[in-house]
């Protein structure tokens, strides 16, 4: 059952694995078809030049119909970026991965996405709230109501 | 392989060739399957990927234009072709199939030549799913195929030959006994004289209770066998319970007959006693038996009416006036007179409610009951039906009374003539001679009224006139009268 998504999501593992990956983008772990580990960093001059990320990426069975659930992996490994709409725990509040989000988007759409959000920002710094949401936040970042409300970034 | 989207399944094809990007479904990367496109932003999408998505948010997946399922279109027949004819390999590869063919033309192939799809098994009564590839392996194997019994060439399933090998009458079975082997349908045969088979004593029914193999009771049993010594006694009582039986069962059926012939006669029996009524005599007493009280009514008449007293001629009849009394049951023996029994007396209609009629007969001849005699008016004294003879007896003096009133009554009107006729005659006597009185009357009244004239004329000196008397009615009828008008000499002065 959900082999639409294990059939996008094989496709999409092809993808990954080859030359078209995007760059900067590296499929960290990949061993079913339910959660995801990619590593992403941020090329040129950024504020996150040199940084290195991870992204833990779960899908459903309705995938990509319905969205993956995507954060920042924070361990003794890698650690959330710092930026306005990050949250310490690796939240992230960004439109298309919850309203904004398509069946036409796929993981490497998104963190190219995601790049770009990084390398656009200005000024290093938590988003407003970050200790109140970190600690009534829930493990699925999609059982956070995030409100989209600043366009610059 | 198989999803279910919303409304359709959804065939992981393997597409053998490397398809043109512009034919692949964006949402699910494969190649579309019953593509439509959107009116508003020709963006194409494979039905069920697009309907899913629509379910989350009703907006084209591509620009975020909002969509709904009344926005779409079918695709172009030119890509739906395109898509139908690309080259795809059978979903049975993994199992071993190496046939491609184009898209649309694989159902068919699946269906109907695809040596490694499921199919069932055409024997009747087996669901077992074989690839086509086995089937005729399987079918060689199947254990509902119908094969032929070697012995009695009956058709019978294979799954079942075992069973069928255990009763086939062709097949040889094992006497249990002598051990020997023996066609099952030959086994009763067999039994019959096979010398080690048990059975019981010739005289098991007189009641021997030995069992044992045949060639035993032969040599030994019967030899010391009780039964054996006094089998002529059984033989004469047999034959005398048999023909007991049989007498006995004869007997049955008689008397059933019989039987059925007596109800019948007593529902005759009842029907006769019932229609005859107060004349069922049982063999001893006369009386009837049935609480009913004896029907019998004198009826008084009215004939010593007052308009016959003088006359009577009615004295012809003698008046019997019984002694009024409703008889009671037992009344019938207490009466010894012949006269009454004679007399039969009107028999009243009805034996249940008019025994309420009771009417009392007065003792004495030319007694009249004036009040009573105003509810019965017809009919002469007569006795009640004597109920202590036989039918025919009352009968007979029913008749007699019947005659004895015919007789009366032929009297009766001759007595009635005679006395009219007397009547009538001694009438016109009467009237005669009133009819000469008053002639006489009105002649003197008349020769007084001349004399009164005569003088009153006589005054006025007038010659007197002759009055000559008109003959008229005065002379009318008095032929017979003795008296002659004294005034016919009286009118000549």
């Amino acid at each position: 059952m959900g082999s639409i998504s294990a059939r996008r999501l094989a496709k999409e593992y092809k993808e990954l694995n080859s030359d078209e990956c995007p760059v900067g983008i590296k499929l960290l772990q990949a061993d079913d078809f339910e959660t995801w580990i990619i590593a992403i960093e941020v090329l040129g001059e950024t504020l996150y030049k040199d940084e290195k990320f991870a992204l833990k990426f779960r899908f459903d069975p309705q995938y990509p119909i319905s969205s993956p659930a995507v954060q920042f992996v924070v361990d003794e490994k890698y650690q959330a970026p710092l930026h306005p709409h990050v949250y310490s725990n690796g939240h992230i509040c960004a439109s298309i991965l919850g309203e904004g989000w398509s069946p036409v988007l796929s993981v490497p759409a998104v963190c190219v996405t995601l790049q770009s959000m990084l390398a656009s920002c200005k000024k290093k710094e938590r988003p407003e709230g970050n200790d109140r949401y970190v600690r009534f936040a829930p493990d699925n970042p999609k059982k956070t109501k995030f409100m989209y409300d600043d366009d610059t970034v | 392989m198989y999803a279910r989207s919303s409304e359709k399944l959804m065939v992981n094809y393997n597409y053998v060739e490397t398809v043109n990007s512009n034919l692949v479904c964006c949402i699910c990367r494969a190649p579309f399957v019953d593509p439509i496109i959107t009116a508003t932003c020709a963006h194409t999408f494979c039905r069920p990927c697009i309907l899913q998505a629509l379910d989350i948010s009703p907006s084209c997946p591509v620009d975020r234009s909002p969509l709904c399922i009344a926005d779409f279109r079918p695709e172009s027949l030119l890509l739906r072709n395109m898509l139908d004819e690309l080259i795809v390999e059978c979903t049975h590869r993994p199992a071993g199939c190496t046939h491609s063919c184009q898209r649309q033309l694989l159902a068919a192939h699946l269906r109907d030549e695809c040596p490694y799809a499921q199919v069932a098994c055409a024997k009747e009564g087996c669901a077992q799913r074989v690839l086509r590839k086995d089937l005729g392996a399987h079918a060689e194997d199947c254990v509902h195929r119908i094969t032929t019994c070697c012995a009695c060439g009956t058709a019978v399933k294979a799954m079942d030959v075992e069973a069928h090998s255990a009763e086939c009458i062709a097949q040889d079975t094992e006497c249990e006994f002598c051990l020997d082997t023996v066609p099952r349908a030959d086994l009763a045969e067999h039994n019959l004289c096979c010398p080690l088979f048990v059975v019981p004593c010739t005289h098991a029914s007189h009641g021997c209770p030995w069992e044992g193999p045949r060639s035993v009771l032969d040599t030994s049993h019967i030899a010391q066998c009780a039964y054996e010594a006094i089998k002529g006694f059984f033989a004469i009582h047999e034959a005398q319970v048999s023909a007991l039986q049989g007498e006995n069962s004869s007997l049955r059926s008689r008397v059933q007959e019989l039987d059925t012939a007596v109800q019948s006669m007593k529902r005759d029996l009842e029907t006769a006693k019932r229609a005859l009524g107060p004349w069922w005599r049982d063999g001893s007493s006369p009386q009837r038996s049935d609480g009913h009280s004896l029907p019998a009514i004198t009826r008084r008449q009215s004939q010593d009416q007052i308009v016959w007293r003088e006359v009577n001629p009615a004295s012809n009849m003698r008046m019997y006036a019984i002694d009024g009394v409703v008889p009671r049951p037992d009344s019938d023996t207490l009466r010894p007179h012949a006269e009454r029994d004679f007399l039969a007396q009107y028999f009243p209609p009805a034996h249940d409610g008019d025994a309420g009629y009771t009417v009392f007969g007065v003792a004495g001849a030319g007694h009249t009951n004036a009040g009573e005699s105003s509810a019965m008016l017809s009919g002469s004294n007569v006795a009640p039906i004597d109920l202590s003879t036989t039918l025919e007896g009352a009968l007979a003096s029913l008749r007699s009374s019947v005659v004895t009133l015919s007789a009366s009554l032929d009297s009766l009107g001759r007595r009635q003539d005679i006395a009219v006729t007397a009547e009538s005659l001694r009438i016109t006597e009467e009237v005669g001679a009133l009819r000469g009185v008053i002639h006489g009357l009105r002649m003197q009244v008349h020769s007084i009224m001349m004399e009164r004239n005569r003088q009153m004329t006589g005054r006025s000196g007038e010659g007197g006139q002759e009055w000559v008397p008109s003959s008229g009615p005065f002379f009318h009828g008095s032929q017979h009268s003795a008296i002659m008008p004294p005034t016919t000499s009286t009118t000549k002065l």
